[in-house]
């Protein structure tokens, strides 16, 4: 069986003019892949979500992108605070992004509702104090 | 096959990648000394005939004489060949002498900008709706540029014909009314400061077929009318367009003629790609319309322009003060000639294979040829980036040896990094450690 593409990225704390730049690289790739739009645009939704949330709650982390023919699969894995209730967070408008955040625009409240809504599947791991990691899964079968 | 207006001068290139490095879309590499652009990636936006040191890009159109072919010849005028003559206060002296050079009539395009925004308006612009925010389709580097690169955004692209070609259009018909001639013995000649527009004129987008019978680049008809343009206080009231046709055709000029849309405009390649890149993310969900210039100052900022952008914009304002708000209207008869007769094609050129297997295994050899580079993106593999020459490779269009850092370190039989230090040039060498 075919190895998968693996992509790589780190994610730095509080640097909000970063964030995005995972998200414009898959982009490049996925489309080189030949990758249906829609789900381009899916994947890209998900990841810059994930991104801005790991500069403006979790002091940064690791992104990691596997693409093979069946899916699109993206673990982003920080150490920062964890997410103390899920259900709240899942909520359109819940946040609880700094100040600071939300004076750039960010912590709107639509980060983790927006990632599910875009993904086939999603699982959330967290632990108060140690980090959260956050799956995501694009299927491609349908469109194939 | 798009057969592309911008060709290379293969005896004055030096393969010095000047022209690699501008490129937008990735489109050019050097081999065996000489730059070769891949059809399929170029789109015409001349940025390599503007940087090559050497003139070896050039651009392929027609000469004047095509004028011989016909028996009755029309010129269409782009406002920006306005803003090339200095102390130039009154446009007729222009049109003067382009007919002069020998035209039977003249047809600055600024007018059937105007008849545009006019049928926007009796619409009610109902081309706004739909997908959002739309993307103005005047610029034809633009559209390739979205073909290419953004093909989720076509469906935003305003399928509407440019000024330009509605001009070539209505001149035809007056001039069949006015010569009694049939459309086959009239030459309607458009003077383009931008070789995307001369793509655009031998292989229209959205049309059928060309409407523009040939096409003479601005800067060889900038060199004509020197010859022929004659100081005059009175010369004969040809200029069509009022103030709104000649705002029209600056940067930003679309947007400020929508007051009550919210309308936003960029121009400069590094720009359009940034803000195609947001719409395209759905980062851009404010704007109803937004107006995109490839070149710097829009097409002022074009190649085949001879003077600076800037400086002609600040001509132009003296050129446009004393005109009147004329507003050319639509002619009804064209009404229905607006809307494109055939959608845009995407183009998948930029795609590694059809087959999504195969473009994971090109993806992954890729990645592995990237690790091995040392990322510096010098272009002496003939290729813009190390990025670039890793998928070359992984095509098969390149070889991994093909790299100087890889040629150096295979020469010198050497595998620890720090004993290839003495035989790289200066950029190569790995940092001192503290």
């Amino acid at each position: 069986m075919m190895e998968p593409v693996k992509l790589t990225y780190q994610v730095d704390d509080g640097n909000y003019l970063a964030a995005g730049s995972a998200s414009t690289n898959v982009k490049k790739v996925l489309k080189k892949l030949g990758i249906p739009s829609d789900i381009i645009r899916r994947a890209v939704v998900c990841l810059y979500e994930g991104e801005i949330n790991m500069v403006i709650h979790a002091n940064g982390g690791q992104i990691d992108v596997e693409i093979d023919p069946a899916a699109i699969t993206m673990i982003l894995k920080d150490v920062g605070p964890g997410i103390a209730d899920i259900g709240k967070a899942m909520q359109d408008g819940y946040s609880t992004a700094s100040k600071e955040a939300r004076d750039l625009g960010f912590g709107a409240g639509m980060g983790l509702p927006n990632m599910k809504r875009n993904s086939d599947e999603m699982s959330i791991d967290t632990v108060i104090g140690q980090g959260t990691t956050v799956t995501m899964i694009l299927k491609m079968q349908e469109s194939l | 096959m798009i057969k592309h207006s911008v060709y290379l001068d293969t005896e004055k290139c030096t393969g010095c990648t000047t022209c690699v490095k501008v490129c937008p879309t990735e489109a050019i590499r050097v081999f065996r000394s000489k730059a070769v652009i891949k059809d399929d990636f170029c789109i015409d936006c001349g940025r390599c005939v503007k940087s090559c040191p050497h003139h070896a890009m050039v651009v392929k159109a027609d000469s004047l004489d095509r004028m011989e072919d016909y028996e009755y010849n029309v010129a269409l005028v782009p406002s920006a060949l306005f803003g090339q003559f200095r102390n130039l206060t009154d446009a007729n002296i222009v049109l003067e002498g382009i007919l002069a050079l020998g035209f039977d009539d003249v047809f600055d395009v600024a007018a059937a900008s105007e008849m545009i925004l006019d049928h926007w308006h009796k619409t009610g612009f109902e081309f706004l709706d739909g997908e959002k925010p739309k993307l103005t389709s005047c610029c034809p580097v633009t559209i390739r540029l979205i073909a290419l690169r953004f093909p989720d955004l076509i469906d935003n692209v305003v399928d509407h014909i440019s000024p330009i070609e509605l001009a070539a259009m209505v001149a035809r018909k007056e001039a069949m009314e006015k010569s009694g001639l049939p459309a086959d013995k009239i030459g309607i000649c458009y003077i383009s400061p931008c070789p995307g527009e001369v793509t655009r004129v031998k292989q229209p987008i959205g049309l059928d077929e060309p409407v523009i019978d040939y096409v003479v680049p601005l800067n060889e008809m900038y060199l004509q009318l020197l010859n022929t343009m004659k100081h005059s206080d009175s010369p004969r009231q040809l200029l069509r367009t009022g103030k709104t046709g000649f705002n029209w055709s600056r940067s930003g000029g679309i947007c400020a003629t929508l007051e009550e849309y919210d309308a936003m405009a960029a121009d400069g390649m590094v720009n359009v790609i940034a803000i195609l890149e947001d719409i395209e993310d759905g980062k851009m969900t404010e704007a109803a319309i937004v107006e995109l210039d490839c070149c710097t100052q829009s097409c002022f900022g074009s190649c085949l322009c001879t003077e600076n952008p800037y400086t002609a914009k600040m001509r132009m304002k003296k050129i446009v003060l004393p005109l009147e708000d004329v507003r050319n209207t639509m002619p009804e008869e064209f009404a229905d000639k607006v809307q494109w007769a055939k959608p845009l094609e995407e183009s998948n050129a930029t795609r590694f294979s059809e087959n999504i297997g195969e473009a994971l295994r090109i993806q992954a050899e890729a990645d592995r040829v990237l690790k091995t580079l040392p990322s510096f993106d010098c272009g002496s593999c003939g290729a813009p980036s190390c990025s670039a020459f890793a998928d070359d490779v992984a095509l098969g269009l390149a070889e991994e040896g093909d790299c100087i850092y890889n040629i150096i370190k295979k020469m010198r039989n050497c595998d620890k990094e720090d004993e290839l230090d003495e035989f790289l040039p200066p950029p190569f060498r790995r940092p001192l450690s503290e």
